[in-house]
């Protein structure tokens, strides 16, 4: 693990919102918020948005397999 | 990280119940291999998975995160279905990518259509391969090696349009004794530390099953339960007693054909000594609850799966809860560290959802509370384990302090989605700078 230092006034603002949540501590939430900028940078610099399209066929898979509501 | 990172395998087997696993129901003796290897390592007698289905667990349990709420998608949209996982695989990170870069080799073998490029399962694999008839990754020869599917395929294929609907039938063949021969290859040729996962269909309805594993189905009573349990859910007609039976014999040999595909992948990669983990994405109901199959229930015979870590140091079993949404955390545990930790990943209160969110259960060993928003339902696993009466009435304090849990769990949902349109607000603007 590396430690990161931040200012006593973001770690209230921080403590605020993690008050009534599943994260233990402002030290996890800030790095869920972290983790999720610098995932979406690399993302972003790597192909961009999902794919939109399927294949032909992937239709018939999930059918076949019962994962299509009717 | 570890000096020598071990190898690890990660094996995923699609609708395996837990109670049809030795090491975890002694009365089942399906599983050879897999209760050994259990019981020389670590095994899990609760381990919970976050969804009844596999779009609504693996996509969890690759991230560690639940899927968000959006106004995108609907259940009658599979496209939008996989478009919504697609989002959430691009958004966190996945447990591939977190070993890729502890620099671990990474490739899978992966049979489920919902885990496939389109959806972004592909981030952290060096090396991708989609086992299916249309897959751009292998040749559909390598679906199954059963001589019907050979013949049919070759038969039918040739055909103009599809008769008999065959495209839409090809899955069901979906066998691994038919491209066991390519990650057999594949290891073979992986430079150390290596991540394989392997994904395998073989306990997915409609449980067909090659001879070799079939100890209870004739051929034709395998085929028969599939079609007669196909009639039942397209007439929404209820199933005759017998047609039950032939689907609870068909799926038991189901599971030994999955027990077979781990002791042969077991003795393939032991020259490699991997930490090997073991689990199935979400159970199957085979009548309860007028069920059969996976659908979006929240019961016991849907959430509880079967896991083991063999090889990681360790001999003991963990009776405490664990949720596979702990499992990239248990992975890169095995990955960095030389000691490994059974109960690190354990929780008291184990959250699941169905895919659409609409309803959600929490669980802490004895009790279970499922909630659709109105109507809350508890369920006394000690006295009650098949979860036929409601005991909500009988003790409000449990309901009220479960749903203290539930209601934590959402307020954290919300605020993680506020953090995740925020980022991408934010990231919109830096790429648009």
């Amino acid at each position: 693990m590396t430690d990161l230092s931040i200012s006593d006034e973001l770690a209230d603002r921080i403590d605020a919102r993690v008050e009534h949540t599943d994260f233990e501590s402002p030290a996890e939430y800030a790095e869920f918020v972290l983790s999720e900028v610098v995932t979406r940078v690399e993302r972003d610099s790597e192909s961009g948005e999902p794919s939109e399209t399927s294949r032909e066929g992937v239709e018939d898979r999930l059918q076949s397999l019962g994962y299509l509501e009717e | 990280m570890a000096d020598d990172p071990q190898n690890i395998v990660m094996v995923t087997a699609d609708s395996l119940r837990a109670d049809h696993c030795g090491f975890i129901d002694s009365a089942s003796s399906l599983t050879p291999t897999i209760d050994r290897l259990a019981e020389e390592g670590v095994s899990y007698s609760e381990a919970i998975a976050p969804g009844p289905r596999t779009p609504s667990s693996v996509p969890v349990l690759f991230t560690g995160e639940f899927m968000s709420d959006d106004e995108e998608w609907s259940m009658a949209d599979w496209q939008g279905r996989q478009s919504r996982i697609g989002r959430h695989m691009q958004r966190f990170t996945h447990v591939s990518e977190r070993l890729q870069r502890r620099g671990y080799e990474t490739a899978t073998f992966t049979t489920n259509p919902w885990t496939t490029r389109e959806s972004n399962f592909h981030h952290g694999f060096d090396d991708f391969n989609e086992i299916s008839a249309d897959s751009p990754d292998i040749d559909s020869k390598h679906l199954s090696d059963s001589t019907l599917f050979t013949i049919a395929d070759g038969g039918l294929k040739s055909l103009p349009g599809d008769p008999g609907g065959w495209n839409s039938k090809k899955e069901w063949f979906s066998q691994w004794t038919g491209y066991f021969d390519l990650i057999e290859d594949r290891i073979e040729s992986l430079s150390e530390p290596f991540f394989l996962w392997v994904f395998v269909l073989d306990s997915h309805q409609p449980y067909i099953t090659p001879r070799a594993y079939r100890e209870e189905s004739a051929a034709w009573e395998m085929y028969y339960s599939i079609l007669r349990y196909w009639y039942g859910e397209t007439n929404d007609a209820e199933l005759p007693n017998r047609a039950s039976e032939l689907i609870g014999q068909a799926y038991r040999d189901a599971v030994r054909s999955v027990d077979g595909f781990v002791d042969a992948l077991t003795s393939a990669v032991e020259p490699y000594d991997p930490a090997t983990v073991f689990f199935s994405d979400h159970g199957e109901a085979l009548g309860e609850h007028g069920n059969f199959g996976h659908e979006q229930t929240l019961y016991e015979e849907n959430l509880r799966v079967p896991l083991f870590v063999h090889n990681a140091g360790e001999t003991v079993t963990v009776d405490e809860q664990l949720p596979l949404r702990s499992l990239p955390e248990l992975l890169c545990d095995l990955a960095d560290t030389t000691s490994f930790d059974p109960e690190a990943h354990t929780r008291p209160f184990v959250v699941s959802h169905t895919e659409n969110n609409a309803t959600k259960s929490v669980r802490a060993s004895r009790w279970k509370l499922v909630t659709d928003g109105e109507r809350k339902r508890l369920f006394d696993l000690e006295v009650d384990p098949k979860e036929r009466s409601d005991a909500a009435a009988s003790y409000p304090e449990v309901v009220a302090s479960l749903t203290d849990v539930l209601d934590r769990h959402d307020v954290t949902q919300a605020e993680k989605e506020t953090v995740g349109d925020a980022v991408s607000d934010l990231v919109t603007g830096t790429t648009n700078l």
